[in-house]
Order: C-alpha cells, then sequence, then structure tokens
C-alpha cells in the first residue's frame, strides 16, 4: 500500500508536472555540453552550444505537456476542437514572445476594425435599422414634381388640397393616406418661459396610416379634421413631460396654443399624448393639430403639405408607383393648365427620411473599407516578415509529423487570434469612434438615436473580424506552407529562393496597399478642395460681424399692422444697443431656408413659352437699411429709403442676376412686376443690387427684395416672421443677450426661434461637406501612414539582406550617395506602381462623390497631381531612412554578416 | 507534398529504432539518431522530447526514471511489443512508398 502510494505519488510528481519533463531535459543538456567539451569548448560556452542546439527548454517542456494531454484525451490526436484550443494556446505563447509584432499588428486591426465598425453601425442605425412604425416597409411619401415644362422646375415640391383628395379617391393601392405639414407653434402654457416648438399640422389618418398607439387619451380621429377641424391637441412625450410634468390627468384640459397662421384663438382641448420617440412628419414634432383641408376647394395652384400612405396588403411599391404614373398622364389631359409637367410622385418614406445622407454614408463605409484593408495588407506584410523567423518553427512541427493541412491551420488561428484580440479592442475603440462622429456631425445625419451597438452590428464586427483574418493571414500562411521544407533543413535558417518568393508577395502587398491609400487621399484632396471652394466662396456681402434674431408673432396677439409696429420698435431698439452699429428687419437669413422661390409677372410681356422656365425668382423682404447693414453693394438705381412706406406706389430691388436673366439688354430700372399668387399691385423696379447667395452657398437664384414697410398693403400675412439683422463693432454675440432682452421688454411672452450669428450659419450650411471632408481626411491619413509604414517596413528588410551586397559596392568604391540612390529607386518604384495603379482607379472610383463636390470635377486634374506628388513624396521619405542606414554601412562588418 | 509526408513520422520511426538494441534515455536516442541521419535534429534537437512523450502515450514505448553514466536522473525508453510491431509495419510501409516512387522516377528517366 504504502509502495502503491510512493509510485503513484511519483507518478504524478515525475508525469504531471513539469519538473519531470524539465528534469528529463536537463539530464539530456548536461549530456549535450559534456560532448561539446569534448570537442575542447569551455564549460559555459559548451552549455550555450548545448542549449542552442536544443532550442528553448521551456517551449519544449511545455510541447512535450501539450502532446501528453492530447494523446491523452485522443489518442491519434486530430480532434479539430482539440487542436484548436492546442493552437490557440500556442498562439498567445507566440504572440507573447514577439511583443512588438503583437502591439503593432493588433493595434493597426484595431484601428481598422474600429473604424469599420464604428461607420457601420452609424449605417446600421441611419440606413438600415427599420423606422419605428408597424410594417414600416409599406409605408410611402408623396410629393410633386414642376419639370421644366410646366415653367417651373422643382423636383420635390409640397401637394395641393385638390391634388390630396383626387389621390385618395383615384388610387387603389395604398391603405390609407394623410396629409402632414409643420408649423412653429408658440407655446406659453405649463412650466417654464414661452417656447417655440415645431407643430404638426396633420390630417388625422396621419395616425392610422403610422398605426402608433398614444400613450395617454387618444390620438386625432377622423371627425377632428375637415375644413374647419376641431380645436384639439395631441402632445408629443417631451412637451408633455416637460411641461406639464408628465400629468397623467392632462387629457381633457384646454389649452392656448399660438400658431401663426391662425389668425382665430387657437384655445384647445389635449385628447391625447404620444409615446416617447414618436415624431413625425419632422423628429423635432412635439404637438400635433388638425390640418385644414376642404375637399370642396379646387384651386390647385397651392401647395402647402406633403403626404404619406400605407401601401394596401399586397400591393408592392412598383405597382403604386406605376398607377400613380398612368394616373398622371391622365391628369396632364385632365387639368392642362396645371398637370402638363407636375404632378405627384412616390418614394419609398425610409428613403425620404435618409435618402439626402445615403451617398455620404455607403463613400465614408466604402473609405473605411479601404483602411481597413491597407491595415490588412500592412499585417500580411508583419506576418511575412515574421515568416522568415518562423520557418524554423515550421520545419520543426512538420518533422514531429504536422501535415500539411494542420499546420495551415495553426498559421490561420494566429490569424483568427490576432484580428479577434484587435476587433474586440476594435469594437470598444468604436463606442469612442461613433460619439466622436456624432459630435462632429452637427444636424448631418437623421435618426442618430437609432445609432448604437446593436445585434447587427455586433454580428457585422464577428463578419470582419473573420473576413480580416482570411485576407491577411491566408496569403502568408500558404506562402510559408508551400515553401520548401527540405530547403528549410538543408541550408539551417537562410533559403534565398523562399525569401525571393517572399519579398515579391510583399511587394505585391505594397503596391496594392499604395494603390488603395492613394483612392483615399484623392478622396480626401477632392472633399479638401470642394470645402476650400465653398469657404471661399463670396457671398455678396460682408458676413463678418451679423447677428440675425428671428421672431415669429402669433397672429392670435398681432394684426399685420402691430406686427409692423413691433418690428419696427423693435429695430430701433436693437440698433440703439451700445456695439450695434446699425440694424434691420428681414424675412430670413441667408442660407437658412433652401426654397422660396415665387413666380412674378413682367408687365407688357407674355409669361412664358411653354417648355421655358417661367419667371421665377427668389424673393426677401427687406425692411429700411437692410442693404446698407448687411454690406449689400447698389450697383444702379437707388436703395429702399423712408418715401418707402405702405400707401406709396409699391417698389422692389432686384439683384444682377435678375436683371441679366430677365431684361438681357434692356434696362429693368422703371419696370414693373407683380406676383402670381397675391395677382396684387404692380411694383416698380427702383434699383439693381449686387447678387446674394440667399438660399444657400451653392445657389445662384435670382433674387428680388420687396420693402418690409409696403407688406401690408399687399401681404400682411408676411408681417408677422421676420428676423432683426445687427452689424456690429465687435463680437456679434456680445449683443445676444441684449438683443434677447429687448424682445422681452416689449413682449414678455413672446419666445424667440432662432438666434445666430452669420459664421454660425455659415458653420451649419457646410456642416456636412465638414463632416465628410474630416472623415475622409482621417482615413486618407490612417492609409497614407500606413502605407508608409509598409514601405519602410520592406526597404528595410530588403536593406538588412543586401547589407552583404551593400560592403561588397561599398568595398569597390561605391559611394554612399549612390547606395542611397540604389535602395530609395526600389521604394519608388513601388510607390509609382502604386501610384500609376490608384491614379487609374481613382479616376473611375471618385464619379460616385459627384453629388458632394462643389466647384470640383470628380478627375480634377490639380487634385489628381498633387496627390500623386504627396503620396510618391512621403515613399521616397519612407524608403530614404533605411536607405540613410544602410550607406553607412561598415563594409568589413556588412562582409562578416554575411 | 513530398516535403511534408516525407517527415511525417519520420522521427517516430527513428526513435523505435533506436530503441531496438535496448533501452536508452533521451540523449543517447538523440546522439544515435544525428549520427545515423544528419538531418532531422539539425534544426532543433528538443524536438526530440515531444516524440518521446507521444510514443509512449501511444503505448509503443515505456518509460522508468533510471540513472546517467554522469549520475544524474533521467527516463530510460524501452520499445514494447506493439512499439515493434509498428515499427516493422512503418518500414514496410516507408519500404513501399520509397520503392513506388524510385519506379516511376526511373520510368520517367
Amino acid at each position: 500500500m504504502k509502495l502503491f502510494w510512493r509510485t503513484a505519488d511519483q507518478a504524478k510528481k515525475s508525469w504531471k508536472s513539469d519538473s519531470g519533463i524539465r528534469e528529463d531535459i536537463e539530464a539530456y543538456l548536461e549530456m549535450r555540453a559534456r560532448e561539446f567539451m569534448d570537442q575542447g569548448v569551455d564549460v559555459e560556452e559548451a552549455r550555450r552550444a548545448a542549449r542552442e542546439a536544443f532550442g528553448d527548454p521551456d517551449d519544449i517542456a511545455a510541447k512535450c505537456q501539450a502532446v501528453r494531454i492530447r494523446e491523452a484525451r485522443n489518442p491519434r490526436g486530430t480532434g479539430f476542437m482539440l487542436n484548436l484550443g492546442q493552437d490557440v494556446r500556442h498562439t498567445i505563447r507566440g504572440l507573447v514572445k514577439a511583443p512588438t509584432f503583437t502591439v503593432v499588428a493588433v493595434l493597426t486591426l484595431a484601428i481598422g476594425i474600429g473604424a469599420t465598425t464604428a461607420i457601420f453601425s452609424v449605417v446600421s442605425g441611419v440606413l438600415l435599422q427599420p423606422l419605428p412604425y408597424d410594417e414600416p416597409d409599406d409605408l410611402v411619401a408623396i410629393y410633386t414634381y414642376f419639370s421644366p415644362e410646366s415653367g417651373m422646375d422643382f423636383t420635390k415640391y409640397a401637394v395641393g388640397s385638390p391634388e390630396y383628395f383626387d389621390y385618395i379617391e383615384q388610387n387603389s393601392s395604398m391603405q390609407s393616406v394623410a396629409a402632414v405639414s409643420t408649423e412653429w407653434v408658440n407655446i406659453s402654457e405649463g412650466d417654464g418661459d414661452p417656447e417655440v416648438v415645431v407643430g404638426g399640422l396633420v390630417s388625422p389618418s396621419m395616425f392610422t396610416v403610422l398605426r402608433t398607439p398614444p400613450l395617454l387619451g387618444r390620438t386625432l380621429v377622423e371627425g377632428d379634421g375637415g375644413p374647419e377641424p376641431l380645436p384639439v391637441y395631441v402632445l408629443g412625450y417631451d412637451l408633455w413631460r416637460r411641461r406639464f410634468g408628465g400629468d397623467s390627468t392632462i387629457i381633457g384640459r384646454t389649452i392656448d396654443v399660438g400658431i401663426e397662421v391662425a389668425e382665430e384663438t387657437a384655445r384647445g382641448e389635449v385628447v391625447g399624448v404620444m409615446p416617447p420617440g414618436y415624431a413625425f412628419p419632422d423628429p423635432r414634432v412635439e404637438l400635433w393639430a388638425p390640418l385644414p383641408l376642404d375637399p370642396d376647394r379646387t384651386w390647385r395652384g397651392g401647395h402647402w403639405f406633403h403626404m404619406i400612405s400605407r401601401l394596401a396588403p399586397g400591393v408592392s411599391f412598383e405597382q403604386a408607383d406605376a398607377e400613380m404614373k398612368v394616373m398622371m398622364d391622365r391628369w396632364a389631359v385632365d387639368y392642362p393648365d396645371h398637370h402638363v409637367g407636375h404632378g405627384l410622385w412616390m418614394l419609398p418614406l425610409l428613403d425620404e427620411t435618409v435618402g439626402h445622407v445615403r451617398t455620404a454614408l455607403i463613400l465614408l463605409l466604402g473609405a473605411v473599407g479601404f483602411v481597413l484593408l491597407i491595415a490588412c495588407a500592412n499585417v500580411a506584410n508583419l506576418l511575412l516578415a515574421r515568416g522568415e523567423a518562423r520557418r524554423r518553427e515550421i520545419a520543426v512541427r512538420s518533422a514531429l509529423g504536422a501535415g500539411r493541412r494542420r499546420i495551415l491551420q495553426q498559421l490561420l488561428t494566429e490569424s483568427l487570434v490576432l484580428a479577434a484580440i484587435g476587433g474586440t479592442i476594435g469594437l470598444a475603440l468604436s463606442g469612442l469612434g461613433v460619439d466622436a462622429l456624432l459630435s462632429l456631425q452637427t444636424g448631418t445625419i437623421p435618426r442618430v438615436d437609432e445609432i448604437g451597438l446593436d445585434g447587427r452590428v455586433l454580428a457585422f464586427s464577428a463578419v470582419i473580424i473573420v473576413l480580416t483574418a482570411l485576407v491577411f493571414g491566408l496569403a502568408p500562411a500558404l506562402r510559408e506552407v508551400t515553401a520548401d521544407l527540405t530547403a528549410a533543413f538543408k541550408d539551417g535558417s537562410r533559403s534565398q529562393t523562399a525569401n525571393r518568393g517572399r519579398i515579391r508577395l510583399r511587394s505585391a502587398l505594397i503596391v496594392s496597399e499604395i494603390a488603395v491609400a492613394i483612392l483615399l487621399v484623392v478622396g480626401a484632396g477632392l472633399m479638401a478642395k470642394s470645402f476650400w471652394n465653398l469657404m471661399r466662396e463670396d457671398l455678396g456681402f460682408e458676413t463678418e460681424q451679423l447677428l440675425f434674431t428671428s421672431l415669429s408673432l402669433p397672429g392670435t396677439d398681432y394684426t399685420p399692422e402691430e406686427a409692423t409696429v413691433f418690428f419696427e420698435r423693435l429695430k430701433e431698439t436693437v440698433a440703439a444697443i451700445p456695439g450695434v452699429t446699425s440694424a434691420a428687419i428681414v424675412s430670413r437669413a441667408p442660407l437658412r431656408i433652401d426654397q422660396s422661390q415665387s413666380r412674378f409677372h413682367i408687365e407688357g410681356r407674355a409669361d412664358h413659352t411653354p417648355g421655358e422656365l417661367g419667371l421665377q425668382a427668389s424673393h426677401v423682404t427687406a425692411g429700411q437699411g437692410l442693404f446698407e447693414t448687411m454690406g449689400i453693394p447698389l450697383i444702379r438705381g437707388r436703395l429702399l429709403d423712408a418715401t418707402d412706406q405702405a400707401g406709396t406706389q409699391p417698389v422692389v430691388v432686384i439683384d444682377e442676376r435678375m436683371a441679366e436673366r430677365y431684361w438681357p439688354g434692356e434696362d429693368p430700372l422703371g419696370q414693373q412686376i407683380w406676383f402670381a399668387r397675391t395677382d396684387g399691385p404692380r411694383h416698380t423696379i427702383v434699383g439693381i443690387v449686387g447678387n446674394v447667395k440667399f438660399d444657400g452657398i451653392d445657389s445662384a437664384h435670382p433674387t428680388f427684395y420687396h420693402s418690409y414697410e409696403q407688406l401690408v398693403d399687399w401681404a400682411p400675412f408676411m408681417t408677422r416672421t421676420n428676423s432683426i439683422v445687427a452689424r456690429t463693432s465687435g463680437d456679434p454675440s456680445a449683443v445676444a443677450a441684449v438683443t434677447r432682452e429687448a424682445v422681452r421688454q416689449l413682449d414678455p411672452h413672446l419666445p424667440i426661434l432662432t438666434q445666430w450669428s452669420m459664421h454660425e450659419i455659415v458653420g451649419i450650411a457646410v456642416a456636412r461637406p465638414r463632416f465628410i471632408l474630416t472623415l475622409l481626411g482621417v482615413f486618407a491619413a490612417v492609409a497614407l501612414l500606413l502605407g508608409s509604414i509598409g514601405i519602410y517596413g520592406i526597404i528595410s528588410h530588403t536593406v538588412s539582406q543586401r547589407t552583404g551586397e551593400i560592403g561588397i559596392r561599398m568595398a569597390l568604391g561605391a559611394q554612399s550617395g549612390n547606395v542611397v540612390t540604389m535602395v530609395v529607386r526600389q521604394g519608388f518604384l513601388l510607390a509609382l506602381a502604386g501610384v500609376v495603379i490608384g491614379l487609374l482607379g481613382a479616376f473611375t472610383a471618385t464619379r460616385v462623390m459627384a453629388g458632394l463636390l462643389f466647384e470640383v470635377s470628380t478627375t480634377d486634374p490639380w487634385t489628381f497631381a498633387t496627390v500623386a506628388a504627396l503620396v510618391i513624396g512621403v515613399a521616397l521619405l519612407a524608403s530614404y531612412l533605411p536607405a540613410r542606414r544602410a550607406s553607412r554601412v561598415d563594409p568589413l562588418v556588412a562582409l562578416k554578416v554575411e | 507534398m513530398a516535403g511534408s509526408d516525407l517527415y511525417t513520422g519520420t522521427l517516430d520511426v527513428l526513435v523505435l529504432k533506436a530503441l531496438t538494441n535496448g533501452p536508452l534515455h533521451g540523449y543517447a536516442i538523440g546522439l544515435w539518431i544525428r549520427r545515423t541521419s544528419a538531418e532531422v535534429l539539425s534544426v532543433q534537437e528538443g524536438v526530440l522530447y515531444p516524440a518521446l512523450h507521444r510514443l509512449e502515450k501511444r503505448g509503443w514505448v515505456s518509460a522508468k526514471w533510471g540513472t546517467t553514466e554522469t549520475n544524474r536522473r533521467a527516463r530510460f525508453y524501452k520499445l514494447t511489443q506493439r512499439g515493434r510491431e509498428h515499427l516493422q509495419a512503418e518500414v514496410v510501409r516507408l519500404t513501399e512508398h520509397s520503392e513506388a516512387v524510385l519506379s516511376v522516377l526511373k520510368a520517367l528517366g
């Protein structure tokens, strides 16, 4: 019994623990060292040599242990999962032993995978996530178009009520149809200061189309609507919490709501509260009221809402679209005055919500995918460089009986482990990336609440990790496995043929990296040039030191005359604020609204001939002193002045573009125009001013300015929503608070719509291009950096391989300059090949950016040339560093190395 | 394919062969192999040890502790009956394989 225990104990000690295996190995090493000593080597040297011949004892002991475990579990040792576990352990040991390689590879992959995951999170939330409504794929949005045949040119325009009622009556594709629009709404009920919120003026059927049930009470129902709708309101969740403290007894309470267009009191009953996150047709909508819609109204000239609808069961979007097109052909015949070149068109509701950012997001996803590819190429390069050092190991494993497939599996496991570690870190980084993206995007991206780390993003990263591992791991692994192993044994650690093959593969990788980097840098370059053009664009006035304060007076409190008095008084008060040099009334700040085109007629001239654009121009209401305050130059005639008052002859000032377009070779001064919608009084053109980009930096609409003081005579409804623009002597934000106080002094219940300096307005206007530029710029920089690291790596490597050759050349009298040239030339040729391929690719690939560029061709020769020069320059620098090292080689040392 | 097939199991066979004349410790096995076939251990001699443990686990060799001529403890390996049979089978297989290869080469020659 005692004997048994001792034996068992000893067996345990000897077989199960490392110490037994190590002791056995130590015996070997000692006898091996003696063998060396017999050859006359001293003790220390003999020990070292024995160890050298044997390999790392710890590693061997670990392998023995692994063999024992594997054989015990699976006598033939071929189980895939077992191998996998073993491979993973082996890989991790290997990675720990090569910390520099591991850190560089993991970080490269983490950046690549992290950036890709971050962009994909955005794409997933914004483009792929279904809309938060029941069966969202059945929802469509409907707009109208005006093609040039109609005399106007709008691809996306609002809908009028006869069109809405006709469509409801004639279609057979839709389950339900709704009219939706938004209005600024003043609300002073409840807690807090009076504020302006976005209200949804909608047909009650909107709630039927979207199907979302209310949180409290009811939604709007059919009986609420009609030509004279009931005064009922449905509140949004946030508004209900913010102003009414989430009071669940609010249903049935009567509140006052100031809607600008309503002349009468807007006192109404709260009938329901919607759940959190529900906001339609605009993400800012916080309150809904019925939109007045009169089926008896037949005038087809007015358009002020758009439509949404839900496809009937079994009807596809294409069928509904085809039915609508047939219907429009019929309308063109039935209403030749209105529906030639004008009609309804539809698009899926998701496209309506995100269509404008789709190109940009897909472009960014493509760009970041390229960055990931470059990262893969770099890691593949590192693996190839490492492969050199590992050929012994692979030969050993082969000698141990591992088949080719087994070794391939081991190498790919290594890639997978690297990718998984990099990917996990990348996934963590992607969270930061998304935060950074969202802080950069400033209103560029819709549906930001949908962005997050969800199952789809996780699945995507998992797929990306596996793909990445295959992309960067397969080529090096195949290379190692097919390399001639016999050769590896025969000449020890060196094999020139295997090396040459590896260098070729590495060169090919570098060339592809450069080519892909070129694509990204060209993309970023075009975007940068476009952005530069945008920022440099002359808006036509002095943009510095201007402050716009925008107000909307409720129709319930102000008649048009009172509104005029209010704005005049406010203008006087603001002009008197210290630091303000002048102030004026204007209907809108430049760059803020993109569609305020109106049609007009010229006295004594036929409107237009069919097939041509009609008379169309952008309009701005200008108070006295506006041109002086904004710094818009007078070209001819006179500006609006104190003589232009209510009751006097209405006047307009036009810009040069309008003069050239509609009075080419004529003098517009003294001519008269009038406006279609009002069919009102004739306005005399009294002056011509310089062109101002009122409708957007990239727009060039003819513009006319009518007098604010004269509005009460012909368009009183336009007197209430206006801005005060102030020219300041210092920083405009310094007078912002005083200006708000001036408004409060005049009317304590009046909320301020917006208050912005012109500088801020420009910032908002260029937010999207800046966002895209920033991201593309970062991606291009990373690509360029990775590319140069790749070039640096391969040149350093060949320099070290060629040290002997270089030594001989220098011994034979080559100048160090010749050596530098020889080495740099190699880098230059690689870069040149990459640049040529990259530019050819960019020539076609940048076409996708066409819609995003401003005054830059997608094949802008300057950008292409600059980028080519930049990339070649960086490549030369990356090869110069190792070349200089080579040129300092001491020929004697170099020859010894060989 | 020739590259890896040739080495698959070669070391195993050499170890078994080394033990046909009686039990040996690891160093002696290694010495015998190095003298017989210059290549197999030339890359890394330590390779021998995982092979020994695998052969032991497969029951082709047995091991017990003993004392070396340098007076150290070391494991002595002995060929088992199953190991002897395996070696014979392998010798037959390898001979057939190389004869097949040779005949092909001659036919091509």
